[in-house]
């Protein structure tokens, strides 16, 4: 295989993509979507978390002064437990002897971490205690995923699903060109051509994935994107199938619309959590978008999501080896370009 | 032998498109491949090329089999294709120059630009070219590599009168460099002229053989046109040459002291074409 065709063609691949404004739309498509659902759900610009104070006013007035957090003052318990009860506050922190701080079960892992930081650092501050801080911890109201987390998963379903889509778009339209026919009678070989396709697919998804993370403050763990890297090169292996198997462009679209909802199912399972859960894991990519959020949004760890992780990798090979026994019938036949 | 066929037979379906045909090629020479559309001529490009398996019967370009050595036939062949394949969204140096990244080729692609006259069109995409301008681009893709052979699928279909002399200077070009042309095409006049070798194929056979020459000698009806002035009018008599009593009669005609013109009249290979098969080359 030569690296030089292989990158040539991704070089290709890059200028006609910007140069096509439905290649243009689809690539933007789930940036776009993040920073309206952000911007519809009030998470941009107010990025801080909310923390309810009762007790000691010094410490209220020491995390008053803090950057990273909102606080408000409550007069009573009972008020801010309800309060943080209802979500409406990310943790409360009742300052006594042993002070507590409690989470609301909506609150995100992040926020979580620099409320525990803030407070923290505020008490010891304030009572001069040994530099490891102990004191209780709780989540309030059963844990749920604010809505803004719940959409996550499709955005980045989404994403994976354009690199694929960007594969098989491009194979369908040299294919339409006959501009597959002038290549494949270069040295370049099928192989190379399926190749460069592949990576240019895997390296969109995978920075589109990427960048959801980060506008959605997710991408926190190697962990998430070893997940992100194995999802997206399942669509990139449906991507594979359909540049081949398809006849033109308009075939692909009104296909990909039914397969969608196919492939987004656990997305959906997950934005609706009064759906019975387990349906999703009858899907291929819920294996790739429940470990993201696990890590994400739970702090699971390898332990935890190791599992799913392997039978993401089995859907791979088999969605691969599928991929490449189509491929080959249509090479060692009438080759990828008739 | 630069291009050696054997037998060479591909189907689609039920349809046999190639019909076990065989051929040879020597270098610097053009071999014409005339016949009508669907006779079988871009299959046998394709097989060629490396773009179909040949179902039966074998290949070899370069002493290469086509089976078997694409990779390397790839590298010194160019192909000009009868569909205008180009990148659309692309510029005239931008295709040109991803094409000779594929072959990584030292060509200096404003050198070759400016051999085929397309110069001016550099920075224009594709798609805003007239069919002539893309056809001449084409042309300069399939010199890209400095190839060894060219397959040169109906180069000139479709073009106003001065592109398709132009292109034709430019096959004559490469034939004077050595280069083996393999040309498709359904006009007899152009095979005529830039031919060595010219293939009849019809119905996926090969007809007919031969030198054009030798091919209007054998079998094209040859003429000898007298004409005579009558008053204000003309009298034109026609004699085949090879009549068997067209020596008396010419001379008869020619003792005559009103003949305004004489003239032989050879057969075209569109004529040799239709006593062959029975049909005309016309698209």
């Amino acid at each position: 295989m030569s690296h030089n065709r292989v990158l040539s063609m991704a070089k290709k691949d890059i200028i006609l993509t910007t140069r096509e404004s439905f290649f243009l739309y689809m690539v933007m498509m789930p940036i776009i979507a993040t920073l309206v659902i952000n911007a519809a759900l009030g998470s941009v610009g107010a990025s801080n978390p909310t923390l309810a104070v009762y007790g000691d006013e010094n410490v209220a007035s020491l995390l008053m002064s803090e950057q990273s957090v909102d606080v408000t003052l409550f007069s009573s318990i009972e008020a801010l437990q309800d309060a943080v009860m209802k979500g409406e506050y990310d943790a409360g922190l009742i300052v006594s002897q042993d002070p507590k701080l409690l989470f609301s079960g909506k609150s995100l892992l992040n926020e979580r971490a620099i409320l525990w930081a803030t407070t923290s650092y505020a008490l010891k501050e304030s009572y001069g205690e040994p530099d490891t801080m102990i004191f209780d911890t709780r989540i309030l109201s059963e844990e749920g995923l604010p809505l803004k987390v719940r959409l996550i998963p499709f955005l980045l379903i989404l994403s994976a699903m354009i690199g694929g889509l960007i594969i098989s778009s491009s194979l369908i339209e040299e294919r339409e060109q006959k501009t597959l026919d002038a290549v494949l009678v270069t040295p370049m070989t099928p192989f190379e051509v399926i190749m460069s396709k592949s990576l240019y697919g895997l390296f969109l998804g995978l920075m589109l994935g990427a960048i959801i993370l980060v506008l959605n403050n997710s991408l926190n763990s190697p962990l998430v994107v070893l997940f992100l890297l194995f999802g997206t090169l399942f669509t990139v292996g449906l991507g594979l199938i359909a540049g081949v198997v398809m006849d033109n462009i308009t075939d692909l679209i009104a296909r990909m619309k039914l397969f969608q909802l196919f492939i987004q199912l656990p997305a959906f399972i997950v934005l609706f959590p009064q759906i019975p859960q387990w349906l999703g894991k009858f899907v291929p990519t819920y294996y790739f978008i429940n470990p993201i959020l696990e890590i994400t949004q739970k702090g699971a760890v390898w332990a935890d999501v190791w599992w799913q992780w392997a039978i993401l990798v089995v859907c791979d090979i088999l969605i691969l080896l599928l991929a490449s026994r189509v491929l080959r019938k249509r090479m060692t036949g009438e080759r990828i370009s008739h | 032998m630069i291009i050696e066929a054997n037998d060479l037979t591909y189907s689609y379906g039920k349809n046999l498109a190639v019909d076990h045909i065989s051929f040879s090629v020597d270098q610097g020479e053009i071999l014409g491949f005339l016949g009508p559309n669907g006779s079988g001529k871009t299959t046998t490009v394709k097989m060629l090329t490396g773009q179909i398996t040949p179902q039966e019967g074998g290949a070899k370009v370069l002493g290469h089999d086509v089976s078997k050595d694409l990779k390397i036939i790839h590298e010194k062949i160019g192909v000009c294709f009868e569909e205008k394949n180009l990148y659309p969204r692309m510029s005239v140096k931008e295709n040109l120059e991803f094409f000779a990244d594929l072959f990584d080729s030292s060509m200096n692609v404003d050198d070759l630009m400016k051999k085929v006259d397309i110069s001016k069109w550099s920075d224009k995409r594709t798609e805003t070219l007239s069919k002539g301008m893309q056809q001449r681009v084409m042309f300069a893709r399939s010199l890209i590599n400095d190839p060894d052979v060219l397959f040169l699928d109906e180069p000139t279909s479709g073009l106003d009168p001065i592109s398709a002399d132009q292109i034709r200077k430019m096959i004559l070009e490469e034939k004077r460099k050595g280069k083996t042309i393999f040309l498709t095409t359904h006009n007899m006049m152009e095979a005529d002229v830039l031919s060595d070798q010219v293939a009849f194929i019809n119905e996926g056979k090969i007809v007919a053989l031969d030198t054009p020459e030798n091919l209007k000698l054998k079998l094209g009806l040859r003429n000898l046109k007298i004409k005579i002035r009558t008053g204000k009018k003309f009298i034109e008599e026609t004699l085949p040459l090879d009549g068997p009593d067209t020596p008396q009669k010419a001379k008869k005609l020619l003792e005559n002291k009103n003949i305004a013109t004489v003239h032989t009249q050879e057969a075209t290979l569109e004529e040799v074409f239709i006593k062959l098969t029975g049909r005309k080359l016309g698209r």
